[in-house]
């Protein structure tokens, strides 16, 4: 028989490890946290089987637990929030978590698995908003009503039993008349096979002379190197201008800056009579340059046509030949500017 | 007091017994009768026990005795018992849940709810009630029989004080801890089923979303419960015992019957009421 010693020892042991066994489930898969919190209100119409105690989570990970639900008889705003709605939903949600969840956060109700328990979950906003506070309100998105669906699906079939059964001679004709259309049909496409066939086959050509074009259109339009060479020259006439263009403005404004000078320095009246007479006295002299070289141009034309003494002795070659005959004659007999034979 | 007649009344004397509808009221109104006053007796000892626990004797060697007889002694059985519910209630949830869904990611979270709040306790309780509550009632009703029990009486000691406290006191705290020890081995082997039999996670199992405090508190109150109630009811099993050893046998049956149905009635009044608390 065991001693009284190890007795005490053995139901002390067991004592421990179902104190260390419950701490632990408790402690540790319990969930229960010591984390400094903060609380939140949502708000909801129909928050659907969202009980008090249900977590609240952030992307699967548990950051809070719905602490209470209450009912607004009158969908009254809350406390100036400017909230409305049916029903508040009061929520602790660790403080370490606060940093994530912004002032546009989604509040919304759904369920764990298929048939799992209800629970809120937070989507958490955009990151370039400011943080939550402490006792904010807000508005939550209500979970689907299934049994609104159910009802209104029971509707809609129940009505469309309705119609089927008091609209049966109807639906008879219908049908009896959609049949004879196909027969019909069918009868149509039996006779007019060859026909149809030669549909068919030129509307394949059509199609694939169409591809063709394109694809054409395509190599002279779009893969062609030409059109990227002149895509090229445009980007490089582009280019230089981007480049060129200040220089130029420069020198535009410095041309403008001189003319503006230069009419600056015509501003005066007399001087302006003056630049007037001188282009008048410019003109005239044009005028009269032109007439002589009218004048000109004419003797030049009775030259070219062999008419007088100087467009004979130019135009004449029997006269030049004689001429050069004589040249020739009097540089081997110069006596002969002196003496006649 | 009534005067003890000397000899008991001739067959002649007695009241013919009731036939049909008065012999069904009859036998009616005596089982009332007996149920009721096996209720106040019960009742009475276990007034008798918690006064005892805080005015009579003081002998933590036998407290310490008796829990290791009622824990220490059971963990094995209860263990055996525990590991297998765990693996039978996953694999059959887990086959009817498949009948019904291709989704077990729920079944742990499910079974842990239910383990924790009631199938721990209650189904541990009913198998202490089974060792525990036969084992008491057989020690008791050998010592009434044999008149242990009226020489304690005759020493002015009361057999409550006695015989039912320190097995009061063993079995309030070892039920508690024979319990939660239960559930660990439950919660083991069903995780280990899931893990076998359907690939699922152990991660994904223990998933204790479901259980809130109020599971965690109407559990431990059960097990405080029944803790208090199997002794209570196999000692006053005990004690009531008449008639040598079949009476012996007779006062055992009855102690595992009255135990179980205890820890039944109380299992549904706890219930009741934690619904009544807690109705998420």
């Amino acid at each position: 028989m065991a001693s009284a010693r190890s007795i005490e020892v053995k139901v002390g042991l067991l004592i421990l490890t179902a104190v260390v066994l419950l701490a632990g489930f408790i402690l540790v898969m319990g969930g229960i946290s010591f984390e400094p919190t903060f609380t939140a209100t949502v708000g909801f119409d129909n928050p659907g089987g969202l009980q008090s105690g249900a977590p609240v989570k952030i992307a699967g990970v548990k950051v809070g637990t719905v602490d209470e639900i209450r009912f607004n008889p009158k969908p009254q705003r809350d406390g100036g929030s400017g909230v409305q709605a049916l029903v508040f939903a009061d929520v602790t949600i660790e403080q370490r978590y606060q940093d994530a969840i912004h002032d546009n956060a989604t509040f919304y109700i759904t369920t764990q698995g298929v048939l799992g328990e209800q629970f809120l979950a937070i989507d958490p906003g955009s990151y370039d908003r400011p943080i939550i506070e402490d006792g904010a309100v807000v508005r939550g998105l209500d979970p689907p009503r299934l049994d609104r669906l159910l009802a209104e699906s029971y509707d809609l079939l129940h009505t469309t039993l309705t119609a089927l059964r008091e609209n049966k001679p109807e639906l008879r004709n219908l049908f009896v008349g959609l049949s004879k259309t196909l027969q019909g049909t069918g009868t149509f496409f039996e006779r007019n096979q060859d026909k149809l066939d030669r549909v068919a086959t030129n509307v394949e050509k059509i199609s694939d002379e169409s591809l063709l074009t394109v694809q054409h259109a395509r190599e002279k339009y779009v893969d062609n190197p030409q059109i990227d060479r002149i895509m090229n020259d445009v980007e490089r006439i582009s280019d230089t201008s981007a480049k060129q263009l200040p220089g130029l403005l420069k020198d535009g404004r410095d041309v403008m800056r001189g003319t503006d000078k230069l009419v600056s320095a015509f501003g005066d009246d007399k001087q302006i009579a003056k630049v007037r007479g001188m282009i008048d006295d410019m003109a005239y002299v044009t005028k009269q340059t032109r007439a002589t070289v009218d004048d000109a141009r004419a003797i030049t034309a009775q030259i070219k046509r062999g008419r007088g003494s100087v467009g004979a002795l130019v135009m004449d070659e029997q006269l030049f030949d004689d001429l050069q005959e004589l040249a020739r004659d009097l540089k081997h007999n110069p006596w002969k500017f002196f003496w006649k034979e | 007091m009534a005067a003890v007649p000397d000899t008991l009344p001739d067959e002649d004397d007695l009241e013919p017994p009731q036939t049909g509808m008065l012999g069904v009221a009859a036998l009616i109104g005596d089982q009332a009768i007996a149920l009721l006053r096996t209720g106040r007796e019960l009742y009475g000892i276990f007034v008798r026990t918690l006064y005892f626990c805080f005015r009579g004797r003081r002998e933590p060697g036998a407290i310490a005795f008796y829990m290791h007889e009622v824990g220490n002694k059971s963990v094995f059985f209860l263990s055996v018992v525990m590991g297998f519910i765990g693996m039978i209630m996953v694999y059959q949830g887990g086959v009817q849940n498949l009948r019904i869904l291709p989704d077990l990611s729920l079944i742990g979270a499910t079974y842990l709810e239910l383990l924790i709040r009631d199938l721990a306790a209650s189904i541990g309780a009913l198998m202490l009630a089974t060792r525990v509550g036969a084992g008491i009632a057989a020690e008791i009703g050998s010592m009434v029989v044999t008149e242990q029990v009226d020489a304690l009486r005759m020493s002015a000691a009361d057999p409550v004080d006695y015989l039912v406290k320190p097995r009061f006191l063993a079995s309030l705290v070892m039920t508690l801890c024979l319990c939660v020890w239960g559930a660990a081995v439950s919660t083991i082997t069903g995780t280990l089923t899931a893990y076998v039999y359907f690939d699922l996670n152990p991660h994904t199992f223990l998933n204790l979303t479901l259980v809130d405090a109020a599971d965690v508190g109407t559990g431990l109150a059960k097990c405080v419960a029944y803790g208090a109630a199997i002794p209570v009811v196999s000692g006053h099993a005990g004690l009531a015992t008449h008639g040598g050893s079949e009476g012996v046998g007779r006062a055992t049956t009855r102690a595992v019957v009255n135990s179980s149905l205890a820890v039944l009635f109380l299992n549904l009044i706890i219930s009741a009421v934690s619904y009544l608390l807690f109705p998420g």
